[in-house]
């Protein structure tokens, strides 16, 4: 991804990028699941999507389902859209409480487009048009990141992006000032840069290896270490959301592509042997498993500095935050946003660096409480792995955000970060924080006027999403899959 | 549980005036059937040391429409005109002369920026020569900005100046419209519950007593005012200058209507606030300079105190007095509004408060960044004595976008900001903080093209501005100019 955005942004005469990788060396690929996001980097890289959806089995994506989190049996999708519309100014959830309150309310998710043609396995694309409820939800992809990293190379190399196959054996750096000046390859070629990004995944080759930035632990608060990974095949047709359901000791994860689905196991090794990790999983799979499962190990954290020097730090090797909200290639778009943004010169200005390390460090914190939200707002108690995130300590930016939800409504507003007011809305309630109080605001609609405008709005949205063709369908006549073209 | 029904809600305003009327007509309006405002009219300590003209951002027009305000109908009563930027003289130093409009210059093209470009290309013209707000302004124009987006006359936004008596019962008005009472009487004290500590009633002078559940203090810094009864400490905040003191006075002018002007003196700094028939001039002195007539000063005092302590709310000047360099008083009040507006206490354990400080503190933080910022571009080689040590003085928030503007022009942005990225990038630039180098990306235009569209852009804002009428032509026309003989 940084290859082909640094080949494809900058004028040729003024960069030249080298990527060195190694076939040898396999790629963890579990950021199958994406954010809207990643359709404005395609964008900016004029990337056709559909052609893209096709050379990677992608299905469309309008959301996270999540099954057993805050109780056995519960079930509920985080949306990548809005629920209702605002009344007078008075986001929707607050009526949504009213009309509970006076139990005339049902599911919030019936107010969800995105939600309703998600539990239908319906597809359409939104619209422009403002008045349609079709305009108030965002799409991502599920894709395979193997063949998605395939399409970039591809795509870096023709933007004169130069690959170099091979192993990297030493790193030397300036006597002085500790600079990286080059990499030396197995073979004895020397690769020399001003400027080095550090891809190599967990064990950050260049940003810890060699110039030791440190890592900040989070395993306190997100105590999850290993992941066992395996695809099979699809039982049924493909549905455009990943499911994230809650297990004995963390959570496994579906992501449904076009040709089979990625399950994982993401799971704490204080609770859980990997032996009995890795039956869990292959029990719980849909279909036959595809391939042997694989086992990762990671510590949640970051690099306490992501760019240091005149290496900066992409994906794996800047920190790594468990996939429950498909951040991961969220957060290497992001790195990458904003390497360009602070773009350095041969002079590499101090501000530039501290001035990346300490935005990433707030998109990192960020992601990190939304996370935490999906394990402290629990009421399971039925083993020691719950029991543990139910009561351990979270950090208080997280606890202010929760206690004014739950007492009034409320959700905090930033202009930086990743999640916005509905996934906020989303996963509060689903996880069953539920307001005691709203805003009195709300109470300017009349009871009868409110009971006729939630009706008509739940009509509309389940005959707009029952209008739908399905999911498989639209993929069918949109972009369907071609393999080894 | 406690839920509160249907209108009982009860709020009661304290002063009388513009942060009084507006909070009045604000709330009947926007919490209608929560709560039918009273406003207690005491006579308000702040009024007499008020500029007699107010000047605001476009924000305010946010704050209209919610009102449901005709703009010609408020232009027209409240003698107005329409308000394209800010004009400064001499600012960084004799001669100087920028202009910052409410707008960007050009349009980003390939997601980079235009003053990237504009960087880039040698700066063959001034920043502003690129932005329309700025052309028409300086040449006394005004028309409303186009619907259009593609066109170039939808490229500026605009604020007002207006008066601020008249405005302060254009707000009485519509508060007397939307359903607030009046109670004439003066404040005596809060008289709390015993258990709780919350307010429940408010003695009046006149031996009576309102009965409230929230209560918005807008009577300026009053030492004894309600906020400082339930215990909300005022608390001074150094000066973002050396300025101490101000005059106000009425002039005539001959500058354009559509423009405040700011111009620096070795004694301070005069800013010129144009209604439609006279022009209001705020004359700032710094420290031991002798006042150049014999005008009667008023002291600069920068205050704060938390906004909501206990079930008051302190609105506008009550919460927070800011330096006069830019004039936000309607702009920080219709924030505070804004705010508590979507934080109406809903029965609960009164969370409500922390988070409308947190807010409000942001607000107040970033106002004052704004402020301490155009010290600083005075201070800047050479500058005037009055603006020293501006810079050493501004806030780790401020000397971040500072530095990260001088780098490579980029700009940051906090929550709660109250000027946009235009603003600031304008402000940088006409004050002569240049970035040490442009976005990269910019080079992806090849140098010619780049230069084209620079030029092509500039006779485009220069023709458009030309063909604008002049501002109080414009207002003649629409029939917004008030009748003569009209004063506060």
């Amino acid at each position: 991804m940084t290859a082909a955005a640094l080949g494809k942004l900058f004028p040729r005469s003024s960069l030249k990028v080298t990527l060195v990788e190694s076939d040898q060396i396999g790629t963890v690929g579990v950021g199958e699941a994406t954010l809207p996001h990643i359709r404005f980097f395609n964008q900016r890289l004029g990337i056709d999507e559909a052609d893209f959806m096709a050379k990677t089995c992608a299905t469309f994506k309008l959301g996270i389902q999540f099954c057993d989190w805050a109780r056995k049996g519960d079930a509920y999708i985080h949306p990548f859209g809005d629920y209702g519309r605002d009344i007078l100014g008075v986001p929707f959830h607050h009526f949504w409480v009213k009309q509970s309150q006076r139990g005339r309310a049902g599911r919030i998710d019936e107010f969800s487009a995105p939600i309703m043609i998600s539990e239908l396995g319906r597809y359409g694309m939104p619209s422009d048009d403002e008045r349609s409820v079709m305009s108030s939800f965002s799409y991502a992809y599920q894709f395979d990141a193997g063949l998605y990293a395939a399409y970039l190379r591809a795509f870096a190399e023709n933007c004169g992006v130069k690959r170099v196959e091979g192993k990297i054996s030493s790193v030397r750096q300036n006597g002085e000032n500790g600079f990286i000046e080059e990499v030396e390859l197995e073979s004895g070629d020397r690769i020399g840069a001003d400027l080095f990004i550090d891809c190599s995944g967990f064990r950050g080759l260049l940003i810890e290896q060699t110039l030791k930035a440190g890592y900040e632990d989070w395993s306190s608060v997100l105590p999850c270490n290993r992941a066992v990974a395996v695809p099979c095949g699809n039982a049924a047709p493909s549905l455009p959301y990943t499911r994230a359901t809650a297990r004995e000791a963390g959570w496994q994860w579906r992501i449904p592509l076009q040709h089979r689905a990625g399950n994982g196991y993401v799971y704490c090794s204080d609770f859980i042997s990997d032996d009995e990790a890795g039956d869990t999983l292959l029990a719980n799979l849909e279909a036959a498993p595809r391939a042997d499962p694989k086992f990762l190990r990671f510590v949640t954290g970051k690099r306490k500095k992501q760019w240091a020097k005149n290496c900066v730090s992409v994906g794996l090797s800047s920190g790594f935050l468990e996939p429950l909200e498909s951040t991961s290639i969220y957060l290497i778009q992001t790195s990458i946003t904003k390497l360009i943004e602070l773009f350095p010169d041969k002079s590499f200005a101090q501000e530039d660096i501290d001035e990346f390390n300490t935005v990433m460090d707030l998109e990192y914190e960020r992601i990190r409480d939304f996370l935490v939200l999906h394990y402290c707002a629990t009421e399971r108690d039925d083993s020691p792995f719950w029991d543990y995130v139910r009561t351990m300590p979270i950090p208080d930016s997280l606890t202010y955000k929760m206690d004014l939800f739950k007492e009034r409504g409320v959700v905090v507003k930033y202009k930086e970060g990743l999640f916005l007011h509905p996934s906020w809305v989303a996963v509060y309630l689903g996880q069953r924080i539920v307001p005691q109080r709203y805003d009195p605001r709300a109470d300017a609609a009349g009871d009868r006027e409110l009971d006729d405008a939630f009706e008509n709005l739940r009509v509309l949205i389940r005959k707009t999403a029952e209008a739908l063709p399905s999911h498989a369908d639209f993929i069918k006549l949109h972009c369907p899959a071609q393999l080894h073209s | 549980m406690n839920l509160p029904s249907t209108g009982n809600l009860r709020i009661a305003i304290l002063g009388d005036g513009l942060e009084a009327w507006m909070s009045a007509a604000y709330l009947a309006r926007k919490a209608r059937n929560v709560s039918a405002p009273i406003v207690i009219s005491v006579p308000s300590e702040v009024e007499t040391q008020s500029p007699a003209a107010l000047s605001t951002t476009p924000s305010l027009r946010r704050f209209h429409v919610a009102l449901g305000i005709d703009e010609r109908d408020l232009v027209r009563y409240c003698r107005a005109t329409f308000r394209l930027g800010t004009r400064f003289l001499n600012w960084t130093g004799a001669g100087s002369d920028f202009a910052t409009p409410f707008a960007a210059a050009g349009a980003a093209v390939d997601g980079v920026a235009f003053h990237h470009y504009w960087l880039r290309s040698g700066q063959a013209a001034s920043y502003e020569a690129y932005a329309l707000g700025a052309a028409a302004a300086r040449t006394h124009k005004f028309a409303h900005p186009s619907n259009d987006e593609a066109a170039l006359q939808s490229s500026y936004d605009y604020g007002f100046h207006l008066d601020a008596g008249l405005y302060a019962d254009y707000m009485r008005k519509c508060a007397l419209h939307y359903g607030a009472q009046i109670r004439a009487a003066g404040f005596r004290r809060l008289m709390l519950d015993g258990e709780t500590g919350k307010v429940v009633q408010i003695a009046l002078d006149d031996g009576a007593s309102v009965e409230a559940d929230l209560v918005l203090d807008c009577t300026g810094g009053n030492p004894a005012g309600p906020a400082a009864q339930q215990g909300a400490p005022w608390r001074r905040i150094p000066a973002a200058s050396k300025i101490d003191r101000i005059a106000r006075l009425a002039v005539s002018s001959s500058e354009s209507p559509s423009l405040t002007r700011m111009e620096a003196t070795a004694s301070g700094w005069m800013s010129d606030t144009p209604l439609q028939d006279t022009t209001c001039r705020t004359i700032a002195f710094s420290e031991g300079a002798p006042p150049t007539d014999a005008v009667e000063t008023i002291a600069v005092e920068n205050g704060r105190r938390a906004p909501w302590t206990g079930g008051v709310v302190a609105i506008g000047q009550s919460a927070a007095s800011l330096d006069p360099v830019v004039d936000l008083r309607l702009d920080l009040v219709a924030a505070g509004l804004e705010h508590l507006a979507a934080l109406l206490p809903a029965g609960g354990p009164a969370s409500e408060a922390t988070e409308y400080n947190r807010i409000m503190e942001n607000v107040f933080d970033r106002a004052h960044d704004f402020q301490a910022f155009q010290y600083w571009l005075a201070e800047a080689p050479g500058g005037w004595a009055w603006a020293q040590g501006a810079g050493a003085a501004a806030s780790q928030e401020l000397q971040r976008k500072r530095s990260q503007f001088e780098s490579r022009g980029r700009l940051v942005q906090y929550d709660e900001e109250i000027f946009d990225e235009d603003v600031w990038i304008a402000s940088f630039l006409g004050g002569g903080v240049k970035p040490r180098r442009y976005d990269p990306l910019a080079d992806n235009m090849p140098e010619d093209k780049a230069r084209a569209m620079l030029e092509s852009l500039r006779k485009a804002v220069a023709a458009s501005a030309a063909a604008m009428p002049e501002q109080m032509n414009y207002l003649r026309r629409a029939n917004a100019l008030a009748p003569s003989g009209r004063k506060s």
